[in-house]
C-alpha cells in the first residue's frame, strides 16, 4: 500500500522534510508526497495510510495555502475508519500557547473522521536549533516500519 | 533551453526563494546569487529578533537550495558599486533585483535626525551585528524609550528593550549590542501609535510575549478603549491591562490615538488625535517602528509612490529582462514566507519570458571574478563554522563578525 505524505507548509520547511523522507525511505517503501494546496478531499479519503507533515501559522492555525483543504474536509467530514495516520507537527516554541497547533489540528480533524493514528505525533521545534529533517528522516523510517 | 544563466542579486529570502522555484524549474538553467555582504539570508540573519530563534530556521531550507549544482553564490558583490545593472544584463539571460530595503522610515517630526532618533530597522540589525553598524555611537544609558509604531516590530523592540541581560543570555546576538543593552538602564517604555487598540496591527501571540518577562509587564489606559476596529483579538488582549496592577514591575505603556509631534532629544511630545490636547513622554532614546525604505541601487527606475523599483507585474519598467520581487518592489510588505509564493509567480513569469528569447551564452560575473574576490558557499560555510565555533565559547548559538576585514583575514588564513 503506498503511504501519502501529506503537507501543509508555509515556508517551505515541512515540504523539504517530507521530500527529505521520501529521499530516504522511498527505496524500502511505496510514499508519495502530496501538498495539500495541490489535493482534492477525494484523493486523501482514497488513501488507507498518510502521514502529516504540517507546520503551524499565525495564530495556532494550520499553514495558508492547506486551510481550504481543512475547512472543506471539516464541513463534509467523511467516512475514514478504513484510515491509518500518522503526524509530524513542526512548530516554535517560542509560540508557547499554540506551539505546534497545525499538526495537532489535522490529528483532531481525522480522528473525528474516524481514522486511526498510529503512535504519538512527531513535535519538532524550530527554536531548539535542531535540524527538522534529521529528527523526521529517523522517526519516519521507524513509523513507516512498524506500522507497514 | 540550455545554457541559460540567471543572477539574482540579494540572497536574502525573496533572492533564495526564487533561486529555489527556478532551479526546481529547470534543472539545466544556471542560476548566480548576489550578495553584498559576505553573509547570505538577509533579513532571516539580521532583522529576525534575536530571541526569536525559530523564525531563523527557514536559512536550513536556502542553505539546501544551494547543494544544487547548478547553483551558485557570490558574497560581498555590491551591485551599483563593484558591478553596474548593464554590467549584469550583459552578463545574464535575465535578473532578478531582490536586495529587500536600505533603510527603515522615521515619523517626519521635528528631532527625528538627532543622534538618538533611530529606526527598528537599524536597531534590529545592529543588535543582529550587521557590519554596516558596527561602531554605532548610540547613548549609552537611555531611562526612557519611546517606540512610535503599531505592528510587531514595535514590540519586538519593547520586548528587547524590557528584557535584562539574564533573559538573553542564550540569545544569537552580537556581543557589543547585548552589552550595550544590558548596560542601558531601561526604566520606562512607551509604545506610541495613530491607531486605537482595535486597529494596531500587533498579534496577540506577540503581545502575549509581553506577559512573560522579569522585569516589565504592560500597561494601557482603560480610556482607551471604546469602538473595536479590524483587530478585536489584539484589543481583548491588550484590553486585560488597562490600568493594570503593575506588582512591582516597570510599565511598557501603550499611547493610542497620538500623532508625534516633536522630539527634542529628551522628550518626545504628541498630540492626542481624539481630544486635541498635547501630550508628551520621556524619551531617552527615540525608536520609530514605521516601515522601511527600499532606496534601490543606482542603475534601476524608481516608483515615485512606493519608492520601490519601477515595475509591471515584477517586471522592471523599460529593462527587458530584469525583474524584481520582495521589499525591492514593496518594502516593508509581508513576512518572509510570503515570498515563497510570489517567488512561484515571478519564477513562472521569468521562464515564460526567457524561453521567448533568443539563446545566448551568457557567462556570469565569471570575467570579473578576480577583480571581485567574491565570497564563496564554501568561504560561507567555513565562516558560519567558524561563527558557531566561537559561539559555543560565549555560551550562545554563535558569535556573529561584525566587522569585514575581520572576514577577510578568516578566508584568507
Amino acid at each position: 500500500m503506498t503511504t501519502l505524505l501529506f503537507v501543509a507548509t508555509m515556508t517551505g520547511t515541512a515540504e523539504m522534510v517530507a521530500e527529505e523522507i521520501v529521499a530516504a525511505h522511498g527505496g524500502r517503501h511505496a510514499i508519495e508526497l502530496r501538498l495539500f494546496e495541490k489535493s482534492t478531499q477525494e484523493m486523501l479519503a482514497a488513501a488507507g495510510r498518510i502521514l502529516v507533515i504540517s507546520s503551524t501559522y499565525g495564530e495556532g492555525e494550520v499553514p495558508e495555502p492547506a486551510v481550504g483543504f481543512f475547512e472543506a474536509l471539516k464541513a463534509a467530514r467523511p467516512d475514514l475508519c478504513h484510515m491509518r495516520y500518522g503526524v509530524i507537527a513542526l512548530g516554535d516554541s517560542g509560540y508557547v500557547d499554540t506551539f505546534a497547533q497545525g499538526g495537532r489540528l489535522w490529528d483532531g480533524l481525522l480522528a473525528e473522521c474516524g481514522a486511526q493514528r498510529q503512535d504519538d505525533i512527531l513535535i519538532l521545534d524550530a527554536a531548539d536549533g535542531s535540524s527538522p529533517v534529521d529528527r523526521a528522516v529517523d522517526w519516519a523510517g521507524d513509523w513507516l516500519d512498524r506500522t507497514a | 533551453m540550455t545554457g541559460r544563466r540567471i543572477g539574482i542579486v540579494g540572497a536574502g529570502p525573496a533572492g533564495f526563494y526564487t533561486a529555489d522555484m527556478l532551479s526546481k524549474a529547470r534543472a539545466d538553467v544556471a542560476v548566480d546569487l548576489i550578495e553584498r555582504l559576505p553573509f547570505p539570508f538577509g533579513l532571516v540573519r539580521y532583522g529576525v529578533a534575536p530571541d526569536h530563534p525559530g523564525t531563523r530556521q527557514v536559512s536550513q531550507l536556502f542553505a539546501r537550495v544551494m547543494r544544487r549544482p547548478n547553483l551558485r553564490f557570490f558574497g560581498g558583490v555590491t551591485l551599483g558599486e563593484q558591478v553596474s545593472v548593464e554590467d549584469l544584463r550583459a552578463r545574464y539571460d535575465a535578473l532578478v533585483i531582490a536586495t529587500g530595503a536600505a533603510a527603515g522610515r522615521k515619523a517626519d517630526i521635528a528631532g527625528a535626525d538627532l543622534a538618538t532618533s533611530i529606526t527598528g530597522y537599524d536597531l534590529a540589525r545592529w543588535l543582529n551585528g550587521h557590519p554596516d553598524l558596527t561602531g554605532w555611537a548610540l547613548p549609552a544609558r537611555a531611562a526612557s524609550v519611546a517606540i512610535i509604531g503599531n505592528g510587531n516590530v514595535a514590540l519586538d523592540i519593547a520586548r528587547l528593550m524590557a528584557k535584562g541581560p539574564e533573559e538573553l543570555a542564550a540569545a544569537d546576538a552580537a556581543g557589543p549590542a547585548l552589552d550595550w543593552l544590558a548596560g542601558l538602564g531601561v526604566e520606562e517604555i512607551h509604545v506610541c501609535g495613530r491607531r486605537g487598540p482595535g486597529d494596531t496591527r500587533f498579534t496577540p501571540s506577540e503581545l502575549a510575549e509581553l506577559d512573560r518577562l522579569q522585569r516589565f509587564a504592560p500597561w494601557t489606559a482603560r480610556a482607551d478603549f471604546e469602538a473595536t476596529g479590524a483587530n478585536p483579538a489584539a484589543a481583548a488582549v491588550l484590553e486585560r491591562h488597562g490600568d493594570a496592577d503593575l506588582a512591582g514591575r516597570r510599565p511598557i505603556r501603550f499611547h493610542f490615538h497620538v500623532s508625534p509631534l516633536h522630539y527634542d532629544g529628551t522628550v518626545l511630545r504628541f498630540t492626542d488625535l481624539r481630544s486635541g490636547a498635547g501630550r508628551e513622554v520621556r524619551a531617552d532614546l527615540l525608536v520609530h517602528a514605521v516601515g522601511q525604505l527600499a532606496q534601490p541601487p543606482a542603475g534601476l527606475p524608481v516608483d515615485p509612490v512606493t519608492g520601490g523599483v519601477a515595475n509591471q507585474d515584477g517586471a522592471v519598467a523599460g529593462m527587458g529582462g530584469v525583474f524584481v520581487l520582495g521589499w525591492a518592489n514593496r518594502p516593508g510588505d509581508g513576512l518572509i514566507a510570503g515570498n515563497r509564493q510570489n517567488a512561484q509567480v515571478l519564477a513562472d513569469r521569468l521562464l515564460a519570458w526567457l524561453d521567448a528569447q533568443p539563446a545566448s551564452a551568457a557567462g556570469g560575473i565569471d570575467d570579473r571574478l578576480e577583480r571581485l574576490r567574491p565570497v564563496s558557499w564554501d568561504d560561507w560555510l567555513r565562516l558560519d563554522g567558524l561563527e558557531q565555533e566561537e559561539g559555543r565559547r560565549q555560551g550562545r548559538p554563535r558569535a556573529r563578525f561584525t566587522d569585514l576585514r575581520a572576514v577577510d583575514e578568516a578566508l584568507r588564513g
